[in-house]
């Protein structure tokens, strides 16, 4: 049976008349990367600072490592990593002494924590700018820095809070890549994103909260699973009469249509060749059309399904 | 690992060019300005030099030959005996500031004026004085002439010029005093550093560091005493460079100066990381605070200390560059320390309550909102 990491159990936590944690409860296994995803202001970095203990909280429960969470327990903050949402690096000090800082807060000896310092900068590519302070690194390499700093004292737990916000799109793949790899290595991750297909890419295991709710919890299978949506059909077309959306409507599996600015959306819960019933028809019809293209439900989905707003609503 | 955090908490506050630039360099220009226009106005203005005259006898006088004689020799005035034209010719030149002429009557001929001139003129006055004091008595009452004469030598005895204090008391020193307060008060910003270093609602790093394995109480006082050696050795400089290189006599046993900056620098520290821990307080409303602290105790003007003990006297006693400055002062003028001990230990009293207040606060590890 897999060990528990990680376990919150009905916590509640208010900002005055704001509830920005509403009995959310989580269980994160050992093992996994765990998928906190939800719109900015839903409450993923609240939940972080809970767990993590820099947040009172009104009611409930947070166990690490099967032992309650505290301010003071130092013995749990040994095996975490913490990779914040604001990269937290002394300006002052270079890219080396910066991680071997950090790496300092969680081990003594000299000899283990140059090794680990070593392997840090190793896994994080960061090998031509020891000698740099941050005002000289580009946005990625700063959040590169970043995560080396929480995770050189190779922790058991490691925390990413949104660690790709504002990273340009190939130092975001390196710092995916770099977290699949910490994962392959028996490191549990906690990754919180209002990034889906982040989300996606990375995580074995997915929260979906908002407003202080988690509305819903699994693998993304069983998360995509839990919508009517299977498949969405789109399909480029001049000219459409009601009478024929209609027919495509009553079509198997379909379950609603739209029809905008020449573009056909045809939304298919179920079944198998929706496409070919839908193009023959178009066909039988005599009516024209251009591109064609197939979509499988996404986290979006999932989200619009649930709560009734895209997750994108709300971003920058 | 608190060693290890302390040791960077060094480095931090070392290469801060924000605290190099408050702390070591402002004070040396501020300290270098002091200099410039306080020594050549206290030059000018306060130190006294010897008045150069020259002497033109139109007629032999030896009663006056005798007085300048006398004067001359106690260092008032240096005299030069000359004919006319070339009196003149020093007097254009500069190289007098008056001509004496010694005849029938004695008259007085200067350049323009100044504390030189008036010198040669109270002179000139006094031996007028006198001599018609001497003339009256032997016209009036020659019985009673040789009594005038030693009542006007006892006259002259009886000034004798007793040091209160071997200190040095000119105007000016209590500026770089102040510029000493004002470099402790500095040692603000390196507090506020370290609260918010330390405090998770205030930065990234606060957050991070909060999150590690570190305990609080080494987190923080590893942090303090960074930031306190720190301080000291810029309080060090500040006074090495005022005594050393300025050459500004400061005064009192030099040591104790030292001692006495280094532990207003700790008061400085103290308070920065009291406050700012407290509240938070942006850099530029903490820097003109502290600004504003230091005009109280006379940064700017020098008698704001005064009327400031005249409107509010418990202001002065709590204001710390205004008690740091009055350490100083008093460390310079009184022989009996007792003085500068009291101020000294309001200080460290003050820095122990600032030093408890701000860990209290910041040993808070848990807060409502961040």
């Amino acid at each position: 049976m897999e060990k528990t990491i990680v376990k919150i159990d009905n916590l509640v936590k208010r900002y005055g008349d704001l509830i920005a944690l509403d009995h959310f409860s989580l269980e994160i296994k050992e093992g996994e990367v765990f998928g906190l995803l939800g719109p900015n202001g839903s409450g993923k970095t609240t939940a972080i600072n809970c767990l993590l203990s820099l947040l009172s909280f009104d009611k409930g429960s947070i166990k690490i490592f099967g032992r309650e969470m505290t301010p003071v327990n130092y013995d749990i903050k040994k095996e975490i990593g913490v990779i914040m949402q604001n990269v937290a690096v002394f300006e002052e000090l270079t890219v080396y002494e910066n991680i071997d800082y950090f790496c300092g807060l969680y081990i003594s000896d000299k000899a283990e924590r140059k090794r680990c310092v070593e392997e840090a900068i190793t896994f994080t590519g960061l090998e031509d700018f020891l000698k740099f302070r941050p005002k000289k690194l580009s946005g990625g390499l700063l959040r590169r820095l970043n995560i080396a700093c929480g995770i050189a004292h190779k922790p058991k737990l490691i925390i990413l809070d949104e660690p790709t916000v504002a990273v340009d799109p190939q130092s975001r793949n390196k710092i995916l890549e770099g977290i699949i790899d910490l994962n392959k290595k028996g490191t549990t991750v906690i990754y919180t994103s209002h990034y889906m297909e982040e989300v996606e890419q990375i995580c074995s295991h997915i929260a979906i909260i908002d407003k202080g709710k988690k509305i819903a919890e699994g693998t993304k299978d069983e998360l995509k699973r839990m919508i009517k949506n299977t498949e969405t059909i789109n399909i480029e077309v001049l000219a459409l009469t009601s009478d024929i959306l209609a027919e495509i409507s009553a079509l198997p599996h379909v379950y609603n249509t739209e029809y905008d600015e020449r573009r056909l959306i045809v939304y298919c819960s179920g079944g198998r060749h929706n496409l070919i019933r839908v193009l023959d028809l178009l066909q039988k019809k005599d009516i024209g059309f251009g591109r064609v293209w197939s979509e499988l439900p996404t986290l979006n989905d999932v989200f619009l399904e649930v709560t009734g707003k895209a997750l994108r609503d709300k971003e920058d | 690992m608190f060693l290890h955090d302390l040791k960077y908490n060094i480095i931090c506050i070392i290469r801060s060019r924000d605290l190099i630039f408050w702390l070591i360099l402002f004070p040396i220009a501020l300290g270098t300005c002091f200099k410039v226009a306080f020594g050549s106005i206290y030059k000018n203005v306060t130190e006294f030099h010897t008045v150069p005259a020259a002497i033109v006898e139109t007629e032999e006088n030896a009663p006056f030959r005798s007085f300048i004689q006398t004067v001359e020799d106690s260092g008032v005035i240096s005299a030069e005996y000359t004919d006319e034209e070339y009196a003149v010719e020093l007097l254009k030149a500069g190289k007098v500031s008056g001509i004496i002429y010694s005849g029938e009557e004695l008259t007085l001929t200067v350049s323009g004026t100044g504390i030189a001139g008036s010198t040669l003129r109270s002179l000139i006055d006094n031996y007028k004085m006198r001599e018609k004091m001497i003339t009256d008595t032997v016209k009036n009452a020659p019985e009673k002439t040789e009594a005038v004469i030693k009542a006007l030598s006892e006259e002259t005895s009886a000034c004798i010029s007793t040091p209160l204090t071997k200190g040095n008391t000119d105007n000016f020193t209590p500026y770089f005093y102040n510029l000493i307060a004002m470099v402790a008060m500095y040692g603000c910003l390196i507090g506020r550093q370290t609260a918010m270093n330390s405090l998770p609602n205030y930065s990234a790093i606060g957050i991070r560091r909060s999150c590690s394995a570190i305990r609080s109480s080494a987190e923080i006082s590893s942090g303090l005493i960074a930031g306190f050696a720190a301080e000291a050795l810029c309080m060090t400089v500040c006074v090495t460079f005022i005594e050393f290189v300025l050459k500004v006599d400061l005064g009192g046993d030099l040591l104790l100066i030292y001692l006495t900056a280094i532990l207003g620098g700790i008061l400085g520290v103290a308070l920065g990381f009291c406050v700012c821990s407290s509240f938070r307080i942006a850099d530029g409303i903490l820097t003109a605070s502290i600004l504003l602290l230091c005009f109280m105790s006379g940064l700017m003007i020098n008698n704001m200390k005064m009327i400031v003990a005249e409107k509010a006297p418990w202001f002065n006693m709590i204001n710390p560059p205004a008690l740091i400055s009055d350490s100083l002062y008093c460390l310079s003028i009184y022989s009996d320390l007792s003085r500068y001990a009291e101020k000294t230990i309001s200080i460290a009293v003050i820095t122990a309550v600032l030093c408890i207040i701000g860990v209290v606060i910041t040993r808070r590890r848990r807060y409502a909102s961040l």
